[in-house]
């Protein structure tokens, strides 16, 4: 089974207007370890890590991808640039990331991702936190005083996984006033096997209501991001069907919760959803 | 199941204020990820600001106030100091080895975050300052006048990015308050306190930003983050004091074991240096914290926050907080500070008397007096109630028996009651009090 990753530089992001130019390698190694290694002329300007891609089943050697790519009238040839380097059409390296893994995804006929391993002191917080809800009501409130850095964001998500197997919860509620938090969590999604059954409902979404049943009808467990701010009355309005679900299903994280879920405004918001 | 789960890295009283009941705690400390490894690990340095304002005056031949909120508040007024200080950050100038972060990381800093108190507006003009006098470094602002908290992190990727393209020597980020949480740019190596006593809370939020793992601005492997304070007192050190403190407190709760087994949890995996003199920093012992935090004049320091005046106003705390008693305090000038705040508040409701700075700064010093009246009340309210772990415990003894309330009101002017309300409203440092609690405790035993 091969590795395979993805970098660019910044001077090769601006080169092209509406391209990217990408290298695309692979590695039986660790690819952070291969990409270290490599590096030429554009070397000094520090290397922009795209993606890595690992255990491939139906790649078998970067050439696979490098044919399609060829084919698609993709491949860079310049000067000083090796036969690795590629021009993928992209406005940014999130864009690049995109086309490299929906390529990657047609090979293997799945969206390709590493399983969480969580630290040891992420392990111990979460079975901290399971100990607390085994021991607690059929309401459990938890403060989870993690640091910065700790990595809230998979912790909470493996949280969820497991409250769901234990106790079948299916929904969860991610209030926050951070937005950067939201993309975090949209990010870490993406990111991980883990969390391939979780679909993404925007409340902003006229239909939200519809897609968040359709996905819980098919099986997927669903995380709903949603901001607390807005005069309560209109709020409620427009969320009124998230506090028509089973309290039972709900898995509340806010995170940042010393800054966007204390105020009595927001308390209220939050009691009106968990009713 | 219904599971609620209220997380944050700070302000723990917060978090429970929300949640309504709290049914546990789960908490890790950074130094717990720095004891695992793997992380981007810390390093502590506390310097000051000192020799450098006596140099600016020597060649102004004026003062300059010794405040960070002053030297912000007027950036041409104090064009020379902030020219020097940013000119001996990226070390040009060699008679300034105290603020010079390379030579006291001993390694090259190409891009640091300073946390400021300015405005947007004076950090614009700051940018524009720091801009004419380091042409070869590129200098950011995080700001609403230029971003957005969604696009601050894209936004300094794409500048650092643009920053090497044009050769520049490195990048420097001014902030405040945008980019204090869920901020994560790998390049930023140290983060430099450049702002006076704040929230703790605030405070940890912000100097993590250094904290972020990966690749430096000139493409190497990031293993350290720096965290400078710098003081306009040679002798102080409380912001880099609190967050360790706090992280003693948290180490201390989340391992169960003694304040000391936490102390010298947190030293031996943190390693802090304070300046000495002729260029030379001395590292931080555990013992020197030892005796930092067994001292309860020290930790008092620490826990006298300046709180919110606005935010303590509009939760409610304002009049138990003017009812403290503090001596030397004119009641006539007390009464005029509680009737101007209800026009404290900007954009009150109308017909609400504004304001005036005089009226402003009456009412932060009645919060200000009266917290620090409190904070010393920690190291009696043991005595009082004969009995308790922490301070909630002891205010929650006194409370409980009526002569022991009486005796309270009559020394601080307040009921215990509101004193836990203070507590519940997180308008008093709870974690810093617990620990002159049990420092007293320790005297009190020593002579029994």
């Amino acid at each position: 089974m091969i590795n395979v990753y993805a970098y660019t530089y910044p001077g090769a992001v601006s080169e092209l207007e509406d391209f990217i130019l990408v290298k695309l390698g692979d590695s039986h190694r660790a690819v952070d370890t291969r990409m270290g290694e490599q590096g030429g002329a554009a070397e000094w300007q520090g290397k922009i890590k795209i993606g890595a891609w690992n255990n491939l089943q139906t790649v078998k050697r970067d050439h696979d991808l490098h044919k399609v790519l060829e084919l698609r009238g993709l491949r860079y040839k310049d000067g000083g640039a090796g036969t690795e380097w590629f021009k993928v059409p992209a406005a940014s390296i999130v864009e690049a990331h995109a086309y490299i893994d929906q390529l990657i995804e047609d090979f293997e006929g799945e969206k390709v991702r590493d399983s969480v391993v969580l630290r040891p002191l992420q392990q111990k917080a979460l079975d901290q936190a399971m100990a607390v809800i085994r021991s607690g009501e059929a309401d459990t409130s938890l403060i989870a005083n993690l640091c910065p850095r700790f990595g809230k964001t998979i912790w909470a998500l493996s949280l969820f996984n497991k409250i769901s197997e234990e106790y079948g919860n299916r929904v969860m509620l991610l209030p926050s006033y951070w937005l950067s938090v939201h993309t975090s969590f949209v990010d870490t999604l993406n990111d991980w096997k883990d969390f391939n059954d979780i679909a993404l409902i925007d409340p902003n979404d006229p239909d939200a209501a519809l897609v968040a049943a359709n996905a819980l009808d098919n099986g997927q467990r669903i995380i709903i991001q949603i901001s607390l701010h807005g005069d309560l009355a209109e709020w409620s309005k427009k969320h009124n069907w998230i506090s028509e679900i089973d309290n039972d299903e709900f898995f509340m994280f806010a995170d940042e919760g010393d800054f966007g879920t204390h105020t009595e405004n927001q308390v209220a918001k939050v009691d009106f959803l968990l009713n | 199941m219904l599971v609620k789960v209220y997380a944050s890295g700070t302000n723990v009283q917060r978090l429970a204020k929300g949640a309504h009941k709290v049914d546990g705690v789960v908490y890790a400390s950074y130094s717990q990820l720095e004891a695992a490894g793997g992380v981007v690990k810390r390093k502590f340095f506390a310097s000051n600001v000192s020799e450098l304002k006596t140099a600016v005056e020597a060649e102004l031949d004026e003062q300059i106030q010794p405040s960070w909120n002053k030297v912000w508040a007027k950036p041409d007024r104090n064009r020379v100091f902030i020219e020097s200080l940013f000119i001996g950050l990226v070390g040009d100038n060699e008679m300034r080895p105290e603020i010079n972060l390379s030579a006291m990381t001993e390694e090259m800093i190409d891009c640091f975050m300073i946390n400021v108190s300015a405005n947007n507006k004076e950090m614009s003009k700051v940018k524009e300052i720091v801009s004419k006098v380091l042409p070869q470094w590129h200098v950011t602002v995080l700001n609403g006048d230029y971003t957005s908290n969604k696009q601050a992190e894209f936004q300094v990727t794409k500048e650092t990015n643009q920053a090497k393209i044009a050769d520049k020597k490195g990048v420097i980020v001014i902030a405040n308050q945008m980019g204090s949480r869920s901020f994560s740019i790998p390049a930023i190596q140290a983060n430099v306190i450049a702002f006076d006593r704040g929230s703790v809370d605030a405070t940890t939020q912000k100097v993590s930003r250094c904290l972020t793992p990966g690749l430096k601005y000139n493409g190497e492997e990031k293993d350290y983050g720096y965290i400078i304070d710098f003081s306009f007192d040679p002798n102080r050190s409380e912001n880099i004091e609190e967050v360790l403190l706090q992280e003693v407190i948290q180490v201390q709760k989340s391992n169960e074991s003694n304040f000391a087994d936490a102390v010298r949890f947190v030293f031996n995996n943190v390693n802090m240096f304070r300046y000495a003199k002729y260029g030379e920093f001395t590292q931080v012992t555990e013992t020197d914290m030892f005796a930092i935090l067994g001292d309860n004049e020290n930790l008092l320091r620490v826990a006298d926050v300046t709180v919110d005046a606005a935010a303590a106003i509009e939760s409610g705390v304002f009049d138990i907080l003017a009812s403290v008693t503090s001596a030397g305090k004119s009641d006539k000038k007390k009464k005029e500070a509680i009737n101007a705040k209800t026009g404290f508040k900007e954009g009150g409701t109308k017909g609400d008397k504004t304001a005036t700075d005089k009226d402003k700064r009456s009412i932060e010093k009645i919060i200000n007096e009266a917290i620090r009246s409190l904070n010393m009340s920690a190291t009696s309210v043991y005595d009082l109630a004969n009995e308790g772990d922490s301070y909630r415990e002891c205010i929650e003894a006194i409370a409980e028996y009526e002569d022991l309330g009486d005796e309270f009101e009559a020394l601080f002017g307040v009921q215990a009651e509101q004193v836990l309300h203070l507590l519940d409203e997180a308008v008093l440092n709870e974690p810093v009090l617990d620990v002159v609690v049990q420092n007293s405790k320790v005297v009190d035993s020593a002579f029994v």
